[in-house]
């Protein structure tokens, strides 16, 4: 049984069909990547989800029940446009979202602790950075310690360091028995943490399935770009690998495909060659790509 | 009233809740620059009011307390009104703006709580500032004058509070029914234009084309519903409840479109005035509850 049920969600801002009839379904302890690119609705059904906004049709069942008011209560929530009291310090924001959700005095500190803001709970937040401020924003949704965490665009905009900092954070959270549904619009976020992905476009859910499986199914290639002495020569040498598709010449460097778990074997052989590779440039697929895939598929 | 709602309305957690969105208001809104500018000015010039107020301008009324409330009645007319405007106009369009009104709203609070919370913290503050600007005043004017009729000056205080209240409940409001801060201040703005400024025009004119101006000057008593028609104007209610307990109003009680005291009808009381303050704080709280609850979060 799933953890998150949501059916035939259907939501129009005017004229706009923001959501039109999408299912969803979340497994309990699961990490699950909700993808799509801007504008396709996910933030809509994630504030559906949280009853931010009301839905004109569909139905949204936690553990089976009809979501209710006191349910919500217990979600963690993380808005994409996180905006906490820039002119109160890290503690008083703490302790005020503490209060309103009926908490432990000791709660603050046990998260500050978590979240590495132990050091700067004097501190405004309108002082603090994007990243550390995306920090307190995480802390803030597991005030509580709800067991399900609606995080809309966690990582986005974030620095390398802060974005691999909430991403394994996701992950111990998930090993601690929570269950996770964030939000994303860039694949490889969505790949490297997520147990399954639900990819969404113009209001309707395309598919749903684990990530191993999704990969496979659309066979996504990379896109490799080598900049190569004697070009010519060496794209005879590619074109005599059979794993990699479609070699051509472009711009002066050498262009072809593969797939995913190919890309080593293929790219040590050019390298053990007589050809000095000067660059390589990797373009992992693009979401844009898959969406007309899928698209296509299910026209 | 069913049960549930009964418990809701005595509900601890509820208060708690209130008290707490009350106290980030509170400290928020007093650790904001403008806001501290503001205060200082409004205790220096109702430091300045009573100073002056109460020596008078033409040498014959020095140490005058009457004459002192009369520019200080004048001086709050505007004053308490801008406040609540300053404290309420961007309440919730700013956290919608910023983004911390969706946050708040996914925490397991009514509508209504944020709206009540905000309101008594802002309402509080600005409570606190009328107090203490109007404290140090009386305090001036008391030393001044030679008898301190405090029970007058307290029902000022306290008349002042109510109506900072309506403009802060008006202009919250109006916070929840404009997408921008700008949009939402020149609302409120609008407002205060028209029952301080507009609102003496009108009721001339209605007056004017209907039993005629000149027999009200006359001693003439205007039919009721021209005074229930006052009743739409919080200024006026305000006005009125000090000229029916400060003895000195009552001479210049011609100015706000208003007639002499010995003319108001029955429903014109103390109490009566007081609850219709507490109406016109009311309903627009009532409203943007509604707003907030209808409320698409972009
Ligand atoms: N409050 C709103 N008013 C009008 N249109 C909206 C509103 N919120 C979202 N939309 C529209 O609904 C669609 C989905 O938006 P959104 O859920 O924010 O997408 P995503 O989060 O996937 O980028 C977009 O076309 C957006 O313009
Ligand atoms: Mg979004």
């Amino acid at each position: 049984m799933s953890f998150l049920e949501i059916k035939g969600l259907e939501k129009g801002f005017g004229k706009v069909e923001a959501l039109r009839s999408l299912d969803m379904s979340v497994t309990k302890g699961e990490i699950y990547g909700f993808l799509g690119p801007n504008g396709a609705g996910k933030t809509t059904t994630l504030r559906i989800i949280m009853g931010l906004i009301g839905a004109e049709r569909g139905t949204i069942r936690l553990k089976g029940k009809d979501i209710s008011f006191d349910d919500r209560g217990k979600i963690g929530y993380l808005p994409e446009r996180l905006s906490l009291y820039g002119r109160m310090t890290v503690d008083e924001n703490m302790n005020f979202f503490c209060k309103l959700k009926g908490c432990k005095k000791t709660e603050p500190e046990r998260i500050a602790k978590e979240f590495e803001l132990y050091d700067i709970l004097d501190r405004k937040v309108e002082t603090l950075s994007k990243g550390v401020r995306q920090k307190l924003g995480l802390g803030q949704a597991l005030i509580g310690d709800p067991h399900l965490l609606v995080l809309d665009e966690p990582t986005s905009g974030l620095d390398p360091a802060v974005r691999r900092w909430v991403k394994d954070k996701m992950l111990d959270l998930k090993s601690r028995g929570k269950t996770i549904l964030f939000s994303s619009h860039v694949l490889g976020e969505v790949q490297e943490i997520c147990d399954r992905v639900g990819i969404i476009s113009n209001g309707r859910m395309l598919t749903e399935d684990r990530i191993d499986e999704l990969t496979d199914k659309l066979r996504l290639e990379d896109r490799l770009i080598l900049t190569i002495e004697h070009v010519h020569e060496a794209l005879r040498l590619v074109r005599s690998i059979r794993k990699a598709n479609r070699p051509r010449i472009e711009n002066g460097n050498i262009v072809f495909y593969c797939d995913k778990k190919n890309k080593v074997d293929i790219l040590k052989k050019i390298i053990a060659s007589d050809h000095e590779v000067l660059d390589i440039i990797i373009d992992e697929p693009d979401l844009e790509e898959i969406f007309v895939k899928l698209t296509e598929e299910t026209i | 009233m069913n049960l549930s709602s009964y418990k809701l309305i005595f509900s601890k957690e509820m208060w708690k809740r209130i008290m707490c969105l009350a106290e980030k208001e509170f400290k928020n809104y007093l650790r904001n620059g403008w806001i501290l500018i503001l205060v200082v000015v409004f205790v220096l010039m109702s430091l300045m009011i009573s100073f002056y107020g109460a020596s008078g301008y033409e040498g014959e009324h020095w140490h005058n307390l009457e004459q002192a409330i009369v520019y200080m009645v004048g001086y709050m007319e505007f004053m308490a009104p801008i406040l609540g405007i300053v404290f309420g106009y961007s309440s919730i369009v700013s956290e919608r703006e910023s983004g911390s009104l969706e946050l708040l709203s996914s925490y397991p609070l009514d509508k209504g709580e944020i709206i009540a919370g905000k309101f008594l913290g802002l309402w509080s503050l600005l409570a606190m500032i009328i107090g203490v600007g109007l404290g140090v005043g009386g305090a001036i004017l008391s030393t001044l004058v030679s008898e301190m009729v405090w029970s007058e000056y307290y029902l000022f205080v306290f008349g002042s509070i109510m109506l900072g209240g309506v403009y802060l409940s008006l202009s919250m409001m109006i916070s929840t029914i404009f997408k921008t801060s700008n949009s939402a201040v020149s609302a409120s703005v609008f407002i205060l234009f028209l029952f301080n400024i507009l609102w003496f025009f009108i009721m001339y004119s209605v007056a004017e084309t209907t039993f005629g101006w000149e027999s009200m000057i006359e001693g003439v008593s205007p039919p009721t519903w021209y005074f229930s028609i006052q009743f739409f104007n919080p200024v006026i209610i305000w006005y009125t409840l000090l000229a029916l307990n400060l003895p000195t109003l009552r001479q210049s009680a011609m100015e706000l479109g208003g007639q002499e005291v010995e003319v108001y009808p029955e429903m014109y009381q103390t109490w009566s005035m007081i609850i219709i303050l507490i109406i016109w704080i009311s309903i627009p709280l009532l409203i943007s509850e509604y707003r907030i609850r209808k409320m698409d979060l972009n």
